[in-house]
């Protein structure tokens, strides 16, 4: 997990990126505990606050399920839901930035549909 | 209030202090000289009565209080780091100070009767004021009261006088302080070389400043030494007593980090 | 146990010698928060400390806890533990003695985190405080600062000469205590950085006022930079909180605190991003007068 205090994006948000991004890449598996707020707090210096803040992103979104008295755990199917969730943002998050650059260098439509293609052929 | 918890510091504190006092002034003033006649080879001449003076615990509570009471704003500094406010600090340290003054006069009268008793028996009573007051009740129960009361109280006005010049050195800057020591006494030889000249005209005796004077002591018109008035001084010491505290807790209030 | 109530600061005021260094500051202190005070040296921020833990009168406002006045207040006062660069503690005395003393003159001392800390410093206990150096010194303070029963812990510029390992095992120590206990923390410090991701509410104090008192995240919120050529960059911004501007040739950038426009249009060529908590402190006390709504 890694956290760029000078980023422009807010530390919240970034700490429900990175637990997700975790749980996505399997770092954190279904059914496990994930690191506790005090843990991932003094790990980072980051406010416990802030960092139950992110969490709490994550468990409106059932990626996370709160255990009383346990703590949080990666909630059955997260993998499969976080999927779904990036799939639907990918037009907002690439498509639309990909489009925007591409009319700024003018390049045409053609030609990024084939620069795409040529992308899925090598990777 | 914490009133508690600074008393037993402070009286833990003061009592390992006056302790340390007490052994250097034995040391300085009695094991000493005793050690140089050894030295010297006149240890069959050496009388212990030459060297210790019947006051000298009198004298080491006395300036013990004076210095201590004096001490204030390294007291108070370090109460205020650790939650405790200039009320407290005042009240804890002069609860503390007067248990240190009662229980060194208790010694210091032991000491009488033991010096009176075994050093030497023909000069001087156990007690120093008797020799004003020791005679003004009939009974001598009473005057040995009353001869302790006022002895206390006279203690307590070296301690109280200390306090004030303490808490009033305290609102100052370091700098500020080693000024007024230095410069306080010149005003004050000043000052007294004025009085002197002046007490040159008219004689001090005449004036109403030696009649009070006189009457702050007790000393009647009619009345010898030993039948003084035994109530004068305890009214003039309360009061004397009282008025100072008084001054040093109000200065006490007006501490404060950094000055 | 009860959770304490906040320290409220009202209308606090303070001149020394006719320079006034505090106007009119409002704070409401709530518990088991942390705070950032932010400001320039000299801002008056050891001044503000020292008036809320009663080490110095204010001119005029009052401090309460609870509708009583912290004033000698030994009740209120022994809730509070400011940490600060004076060194108010008899320099003859070894350090365990310190220790020992504050847990006496406390409600309460944990004396066994006393001894980690100790250890995971590497502090001698046995030195006498005059023969530590700043940096042990402030050790001390800080450990004695974790370690005792308090519901505000202030702290003045508290990683004053500790190296980075230092800093880093300090800040550790705090989030943890903190978790354990939790408490509120007052921060004061112009090392922004190694804070910011660590308090809560942050305070700006600058020419003699709280500028700004918020929320961390909400006042990253309304820091902007917007960048782009001078004349687009310039139309954007009419009319907005510019707190600071940077040009390199024609490419400008304006910093701004508060509200963008919404219904101005953003230009292609300009970008807009945030800015973090240390530029956006330098830009708003860099002006005379900042002018902030909070």
């Amino acid at each position: 997990m890694q956290f760029d205090f000078n980023s422009t994006e807010p530390l919240y948000l970034q700490v429900a990126e990175q637990i997700e991004e975790a749980i996505f890449t399997n770092s954190f598996e279904e059914g496990t505990q994930v690191p506790s707020t005090t843990e991932i707090s003094k790990q980072f210096h980051i406010n416990p606050a802030t960092v139950l803040k992110g969490m709490n992103i994550l468990v409106t979104h059932h990626f996370l399920e709160k255990r009383r008295g346990l703590g949080m755990f990666v909630a059955a199917g997260a993998h499969a839901k976080i999927r779904e969730k990036r799939q639907a943002e990918f037009y907002d998050d690439y498509v639309i930035n990909l489009v925007k650059e591409a009319k700024k260098l003018t390049l045409p439509e053609t030609t990024i549909l084939e620069m795409i293609k040529r992308g899925f052929k090598n990777g | 209030m914490r009133i508690k918890a600074a008393f037993s510091y402070q009286l833990k504190n003061y009592f390992k202090s006056f302790g340390w006092v007490y052994l250097w002034s034995v040391a300085v003033v009695v094991i000493l000289p005793f050690l140089i006649s050894l030295l010297l080879g006149r240890i069959n001449i050496y009388d212990i009565s030459n060297y210790l003076p019947q006051l000298l615990p009198a004298m080491i509570l006395s300036f013990y209080l004076f210095v201590f009471g004096g001490i204030s704003y390294d007291g108070f500094k370090l109460f205020i780091q650790n939650g405790i406010g200039r009320k407290t600090y005042f009240f804890s340290k002069l609860y503390a100070l007067t248990i240190i003054l009662v229980v060194g006069e208790v010694i210091n009268v032991l000491y009488g009767i033991f010096y009176h008793r075994f050093i030497n028996a023909k000069k001087n009573p156990v007690m120093t004021f008797s020799v004003l007051y020791g005679h003004y009740f009939n009974s001598a129960a009473a005057n040995a009261v009353s001869v302790f009361i006022i002895t206390i109280l006279f203690i307590a006005c070296i301690m109280v006088t200390g306090m004030v010049i303490g808490s009033c050195l305290g609102l100052f800057s370091r700098r500020m302080q080693r000024a007024i020591i230095v410069g306080a006494p010149i005003v004050l030889f000043v000052l007294l070389a004025v009085l002197v000249m002046l007490n040159d005209q008219t004689s001090l005796k005449m004036t109403w400043i030696g009649d009070f004077l006189l009457f702050i002591v007790g000393m009647g018109n009619q009345s010898n030494t030993g039948h003084f008035v035994a109530f004068a001084p305890m009214l003039s010491g309360a009061i004397y007593f009282i008025v100072m505290l008084l001054i040093s807790y109000r200065l006490t209030l007006h501490f404060r980090v950094p000055r | 146990m009860a959770k304490s109530k906040p320290i409220i600061i009202k209308h606090v005021s303070k001149s020394f010698a006719k320079q006034q260094v505090l106007n009119n500051i409002d704070l409401t202190i709530e518990p088991e928060t942390i705070y950032g005070l932010l400001g320039r040296n000299g801002a008056g921020k050891s001044t503000l400390f020292n008036i809320i833990t009663n080490r110095i009168p204010s001119s005029s406002g009052e401090v309460t806890i609870g509708g009583q006045t912290v004033t000698n207040n030994d009740e209120l006062l022994n809730r509070i533990y400011l940490m600060s660069e004076a060194n108010l503690y008899p320099s003859r005395m070894r350090v365990k003695e310190i220790f020992k003393l504050t847990a006496q003159l406390y409600q309460g001392m944990d004396m066994a985190l006393t001894q980690t800390l100790t250890k995971q410093f590497g502090l001698n206990v046995n030195t006498r405080f005059s023969k530590l150096s700043t940096g042990s010194r402030s050790i001390m303070k800080l450990i004695i600062a974790l370690a005792v029963d308090v519901d505000y812990v202030f702290l003045d510029e508290p990683t004053l000469g500790l190296d980075a390992n230092h800093r880093r095992l300090f800040y550790d120590d705090l989030l943890d205590s903190y978790a354990k206990r939790p408490r509120s923390f007052i921060i004061s410090t112009h090392l922004i950085e190694e804070a910011s991701s660590l308090i809560e509410r942050v305070w700006v104090l600058q020419g003699h006022q709280i500028i700004i008192n918020g929320s961390t995240e909400a006042v990253l919120n309304k820091g902007f930079a917007v960048t782009g050529p001078t004349v687009d960059v310039e139309a954007y911004t009419k009319g907005l909180n510019i707190i600071g501007h940077e040009a390199l040739g024609n490419l400008m950038v304006h910093y701004i605190y508060g509200e963008l426009n919404n219904d101005r249009p953003i230009p292609d060529t300009v970008s807009i991003s945030h800015i973090d908590l240390q530029r956006l402190f330098i830009y708003l006390t860099n002006q005379e007068v900042a002018t902030v709504e909070n």
